[in-house]
């Protein structure tokens, strides 16, 4: 009993872990930003529509984007050197995290760009437009690689394998379309889902797909075949975000509620024991992402500072 | 230069103006003609499917069960092609939240399929939805779609609603959303001795495939 309750208490040490990074001043009232994959860099929407990409750890202004054109997302390459913005106008602009360099810009559609994602290496860009979803490659003039039909409704989430072959786009008319790379055909697609997926990953092994969004549960689907290998038990809120860890086992959900009455939280998932435990941070976190594998966390709910931090 | 206004354009903007009009049922019977007289329509104005689409809604035109709180809302319009041509096999899916602003996700409340009938026409009883948090405008959902034409996502949204403040054709831009006033639809309060009900009529246009 003693033993269990032991261990009972070192896992909830670890769970609640928390390791300073960096503490910013920020230069605006911020309820939200995004992180760089490197850890180098933070992009804060400020209140009055501005964006600010601030260096980390020193909260140097590396670029200030004005509040028009109005942007519409925004995305940083793995590396954290490039940043893509979204326009409402259709515009996607790619531009290097330093402000050093030309900019790279181009009409994408008339539709308002809803969210970009840059594919592992960099030189693919994922932009989801209202009936299809297009895939630029980034050079000095970018080019359109394929135009990827996705539906009644624009692509929610999009995941690529680590070899880079498959592609699995996750769409507004709950399906999951799975696409070869080389050939860029659809080989695939699940459709055992009722309501949108929010966010879809590999997980570190690369065997299986993990899929969350407004069914308020975790899906895994085999990666190789698109079968449903399981779901893990479904909660009170809905899944936005999922961040498979280097372990190979655990899994980060962050959950909101979609009435919006409740501030989201992050749970920790083990995808072999199908058991979650709360990630009690100390604050409520403004952004959550992956930072070389660890989980990278910022608050700034204290008002005047972001503060980063890791677990 | 300005191009001149078609007489359904016209209509259109005329009642867009009216933000709460005390009508007669035949009134809107007799605009829905006049706007039928047209030929050549332009496609409904884009909107954002969600993120709260949820498929498998089932087939039923009443939305709204005994007792639910909020104001009565019958919901109507025909499905047209661009052409003019009335889309007898068109399929208007809707989903919205209830008078408080709740979405069902765990069930189908107020989600319905609705199949449009021999003149292309469909109905549905609800209720006015309330404001969705995160959401500027009140707003129903719609997915429509019928064979050889390409599938519509649009929004409809109430000219009463607060947040226009009587001028839905100047502050519709307040819910950054809203594609186009022509989204935001006039809406009739009708009263008889036992309830007052709002009624929207909302004609849907669809682009050939």
């Amino acid at each position: 009993m003693r033993a269990l309750a032991l261990v009972l208490l070192c896992s909830a040490a670890a769970v609640r872990a928390e390791t300073p990074v960096a503490q910013l001043p920020l230069p605006c009232d911020s309820k939200e930003q995004e992180i760089a994959p490197n850890g180098a860099a933070v992009a804060v929407r400020c209140a009055d529509g501005t964006l600010q990409l601030l260096a980390v750890p020193s909260g140097r202004q590396l670029q200030h984007f004005p509040a028009e054109p109005k942007r519409t997302g925004i995305a940083f390459s793995p590396d954290g050197r490039q940043l893509a913005i979204g326009y409402w106008s259709g515009k996607v602009r790619v531009v290097a995290t330093s402000g050093e360099g030309a900019a790279r810009e181009w009409h994408a559609s008339d539709h308002r760009i809803q969210g970009l994602r840059f594919l592992p290496g960099g030189e693919l860009l994922v932009v989801p437009l209202g009936r299809d979803t297009q895939v630029w490659r980034l050079a000095s003039a970018p080019r359109l690689l394929a135009s990827l039909p996705s539906g009644f409704a624009e692509a929610t989430a999009v995941a690529l394998s680590a070899d880079g072959k498959l592609l699995v786009a996750a769409t507004g008319d709950t399906e999951l379309r799975f696409y070869d790379t080389q050939s860029w055909k659809q080989v695939r697609s699940y459709r055992g889902l009722v309501l949108e997926s929010f966010d879809v990953a590999f997980t570190h092994d690369q065997a299986q797909l993990l899929v969350g969004g407004a069914d308020k549960q975790i899906t895994v689907l085999d990666a190789a075949t698109g079968a449903l290998v399981r779901t893990l038990p479904r909660r009170d809120d809905v899944v936005g975000q999922l961040f498979p860890l280097n372990d190979g086992d655990s899994v980060v959900a962050t959950y909101f509620d979609a009435d919006g009455k409740r501030p989201p939280y992050l749970v920790l998932w083990s995808l072999r024991t199908a058991t979650a435990q709360p990630l009690a941070g100390s604050r409520e976190p403004t952004f959550t992402g992956l930072v070389g594998g660890e989980l990278w966390f910022a608050s700034s709910a204290q008002g005047g500072t972001l503060d980063i931090w890791k677990r | 230069m300005r191009r001149p206004l078609h007489r359904r354009e016209l209509l259109e903007n005329c009642l867009a103006l009216g933000t709460l009009t005390l009508v007669s049922p035949l009134s809107m019977g007799g605009l829905s003609e006049a706007w039928a007289a047209s030929e050549q329509r332009r496609t409904t104005p884009f909107g954002e499917l969600g993120p709260f689409y949820k498929r498998g809604a089932p087939a039923s035109n009443v939305l709204r069960a005994e007792g639910d709180p909020g104001m009565p809302l019958a919901l109507s319009g025909v499905v047209f092609g661009t052409g003019g041509e009335v889309l007898v096999e068109a399929k208007v899916e809707v989903w919205q939240t209830d008078h408080a602003g709740h979405y069902d996700i765990d069930g189908f409340r107020y989600r319905a399929v609705l199949a449009a009938d021999a003149n292309g026409k469909y109905a549905v009883d609800s209720v006015v939805p309330g404001h969705y948090p995160g959401r500027v405008a009140q707003h129903v959902h719609y997915l429509v779609t019928a064979p050889g034409y390409k599938p519509l996502t649009t929004q409809l949204y109430f000219a009463t609603d607060p947040v226009f403040d009587g001028d839905p054709a100047r502050n519709f831009h307040r819910d950054p959303l809203i594609a186009s006033a022509e989204l935001v639809r006039p809406v009739m309060i009708e009263s008889d001795p036992k309830t007052v009900h709002a009624r929207v009529q909302f004609d849907l246009v669809l682009e050939k495939a």
